[in-house]
């Protein structure tokens, strides 16, 4: 059995090759169906066959694309697969596949299909890189395959729109030099990259930049300014996994004038200036807002160095924020506890539900030690851990209870125990707003807004929100955490959150500001 | 090398005789990938190993991390599911840290043919927690992700304290019902669904 080995220079030169005959060949996004293969001398695609419901890939396309070696022992049923020096041996059907002499178990068996062997896209990562000779990563959120170190960072663009202040998010992974120049009408950024993995675009309706998109032959991206920009200040800051999230503040010429511009940057610790409010009359889409101080009772929750209590510093906030939206919007405030009592997770759900809230707010705070993770989060409810079913109902047609005034509320004792699902659109709205809110006055976690399965949210009935409003764990964190200006400046971002979300309920702006960015990326 | 692709063929549907050949193989090689990090993986010497992935506290208390460690080879899922759950509550090396409250013990584990496994730990885990969302987050699917990731037939996870079923561990994350796979709090760009420390040329 004869076989020719390629030396690593050698084979990076075949590759360089073989990569380059199919160099514009692909789209600039990963085309669906397909893996995006980035190389020095330029891109190719795998495409992805699916097979039993599951996509896979097929053995020669990627010994085409790589210069593999495939090698068929018909008497042992297996398959060699040749990388350079390191060998690869496939048993059909057998998920545990032989990788430079180490087992490595796949996702999915390997599948000998008339003549062409199937692997599943982790034979991508778990077989492939490290059998082969030079640096391969494979991304599988955008379906790309990058080779030989090129350098191509993950951005995610989201575009946030309102008050006459726009802000363009760049989430950058991993942290990427980049410079931004200014062009007539443009703003272009340019990234010390080979290429852009661009995974997120905004959306840009009725916004005050006018387009967003690549640069042609160039590793940037340029907004186009519409004709309401005044001025433009950037900000980066470190995100988690050492990225970069670069922020692009828009202004419009008349709320330059109005507004006295803000020199601070966005995260300012400490009270807030007081808004103007908006008349807030009633018969608002708003009537009822649930407010749950969390834990209590015998749960203390977590505590500080020197003794706080989460389910103090709760309450204390609950009871400013309660006497503030009373007070100032005239709404009527649930408290799910009012007292240092126990209350069960179900039991704060069924109060809010009980009591025709329009809104859930349960607020929490935590210990975290590490300096990066002190800061404000806000989570919503994540539905993919509910299963099938509650995917089905997100996806469905089922309309929430109207949150606008008067009508009937659903009763459905089967869905009733998930009754958040269905509100998980707008509960994302409102995380949205909640954590731009608080940005404006609190320090935030570099993960604010995010989903996850929680307890006190599923049954909950009407958009809801689950605040960590900061860690306890250094003493002068406790001691701001406990003290009026925060809990004083926690109410205002609550209060003015409350605002926004009732006004884009009244406005019906729910879609248009839905798909314009507020939300987190998936 | 006809040989040896031989013996793997005949010897990797048999789950014990797997080990074999891996040694065959392994003895003439230097291991190129040590084991990274973490506070297991130890395998004895003459005992073949398999990898796993293991999942910790990112130093900057954001994100989990993934760790590469030996267990020992097992073919059995019960007793590979075992291992790795005994091995991801064992604390790493600085700068990680471990999800699980100091204490936490493995109870029991059990598996079911639809691939749900009932993870039993002690008291410690809920006692002894911190409290936090984002770190309760951490603790359940540091265990989640290691055993769905690490043993091929169990596609969910739920997690019991001292035998029984629980709302929550410290008042946030529901666990009234299996969890699957969360990549979304492991760091590292590509890990949505990808192993974010899948080797990359290094
Ligand atoms: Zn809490």
């Amino acid at each position: 059995m004869a076989r020719s080995r390629s030396a690593p220079l050698a084979l990076s030169a075949a590759l360089t090759a073989a990569v380059a005959a199919l160099a514009g060949a692909a789209a600039s996004q990963p085309a669906a169906d397909g893996i995006t293969v980035m190389a020095p001398g330029g891109r190719g695609r795998i495409d992805l066959v699916t097979h039993d419901g599951r996509e896979m890939i097929a053995l020669d396309d990627l010994a085409r694309l790589f210069r593999l070696d495939l090698d068929e022992d018909s008497r042992a049923g297996t398959l060699s697969v040749a990388a350079g020096d390191a060998v690869i041996i496939l048993t059909p059907d057998q998920p545990l596949i032989s990788v430079a002499g180490r087992l490595v178990s796949l996702r999915a068996p390997p599948r000998r299909v008339r003549d062409r062997w199937l692997v599943p896209t982790d034979f991508l990562a778990r077989a492939l890189a490290p059998a082969y000779g030079q640096p391969l990563e494979y991304r599988a959120q955008s379906a790309l395959l990058i080779v030989g170190g090129l350098r191509v960072p993950q951005v995610a663009a989201r575009y946030r729109s309102g008050g006459g202040a726009d802000q363009l998010r760049l989430d950058v992974t991993p942290s990427t030099p980049h410079t931004i120049e200014e062009l007539p009408g443009r703003l272009v950024v340019t990234f010390a990259a080979d290429e852009l993995d661009l995974v997120r675009l905004p959306r840009l309706d009725g916004a005050l930049a006018t387009g967003f998109g690549r640069v042609a032959n160039s590793p940037g991206l340029a907004i186009d300014l519409g004709p309401a920009v005044d001025s433009y200040s950037v900000s980066t800051d470190p995100a988690p996994g050492g990225g970069d999230t670069l922020r692009i503040e828009l202004r419009a010429a008349r709320a330059a004038a109005e507004a006295a511009p803000d020199p601070a940057p966005p995260v300012r610790p400490g009270p807030a200036p007081v808004d103007p409010l908006p008349d807030f009359a009633t018969g608002s889409a708003l009537r009822v807002v649930a407010i749950d101080p969390g834990h209590g009772g015998g749960d203390a929750g977590s505590r500080g160095s020197d003794g706080a209590l989460e389910k103090d510093i709760t309450l204390a906030v609950a009871q400013r924020l309660r006497a503030v939206i009373e007070s100032r919007l005239g709404l009527r405030v649930i408290l799910t506890r009012a007292r240092d009592e126990t209350v069960d997770l179900d039991a704060r759900a069924a109060i809010a539900n009980n009591n025709g809230a329009d809104l859930f707010i349960s607020l929490h705070a935590n210990a975290s030690t590490r300096p990066a993770a002190t800061g404000a989060e806000v989570f919503y409810l994540g539905i993919d851990e509910y299963g099938a079913e509650a995917q089905a109902l997100a996806d469905s047609e089922v309309e929430p209870i109207p949150v606008v005034g008067g009508g009937s509320r659903r009763i459905d004792p089967v869905l009733w125990e998930m009754a958040q699902i269905v509100y998980v659109d707008r509960s994302a709205l409102l995380a949205g707003i909640v954590d731009a809110e608080l940005r404006r006055r609190v320090v935030m976690s570099p993960r604010p807004v995010q989903q996850a399965p929680f307890r006190v949210l599923v049954g909950a009935n009407m958009p809801a929100v689950l605040v960590e409003l900061g860690s306890l764990a250094y003493p002068e964190n406790e001691q701001r955490l406990t003290g009026a200006p925060f809990a004083n400046a926690v109410a205002e971002a609550l209060l003015a959150s409350i605002q926004r979300f009732g006004l884009a309920l009244e406005h019906g702006e729910l879609e248009r500001e839905a798909t314009a960015g507020v939300l987190p990326g998936g | 090398m006809p040989l040896l692709k031989g013996i793997v063929a005949a010897l990797v549907a048999v789950g014990l005789a797997v080990a074999v050949t891996v040694v065959l193989e392994r003895a003439a090689r230097v291991p190129d990938e040590p084991a990274r990090g973490g506070g297991g993986g130890s395998v004895p010497a003459g005992v073949t190993s398999n990898t796993a992935v293991l999942f910790y506290v990112a130093e900057d208390g954001t994100a989990l991390v993934t760790r590469t460690v030996e267990i020992p080879a097992e073919g059995d899922p019960l007793t590979r599911a075992r291992i790795v759950a005994e091995q991801q509550l064992v604390p790493p090396g600085l700068p990680l840290r471990s999800a699980f409250p100091a204490g936490t013990r493995l109870r029991a584990i059990y598996l079911t043919a639809e691939g749900n496994a009932f993870v039993d730990l002690s008291a410690d885990v809920s006692a002894a927690h911190p409290g936090g969302s984002l770190d309760e987050l951490f603790t359940v699917y540091a265990l989640v992700n290691a055993l769905v990731s690490n043993v091929q037939e169990i596609a969910a996870v739920q997690i019991l304290i001292e035998g029984r079923e629980v709302d929550t561990l410290a008042g946030h994350v529901d666990l009234r019902r299996p969890l699957g796979l969360g990549m979304q709090w492991v760091g590292g760009i590509g890990s949505a669904r990808g192993y974010p420390q899948a080797p990359a040329g290094q």
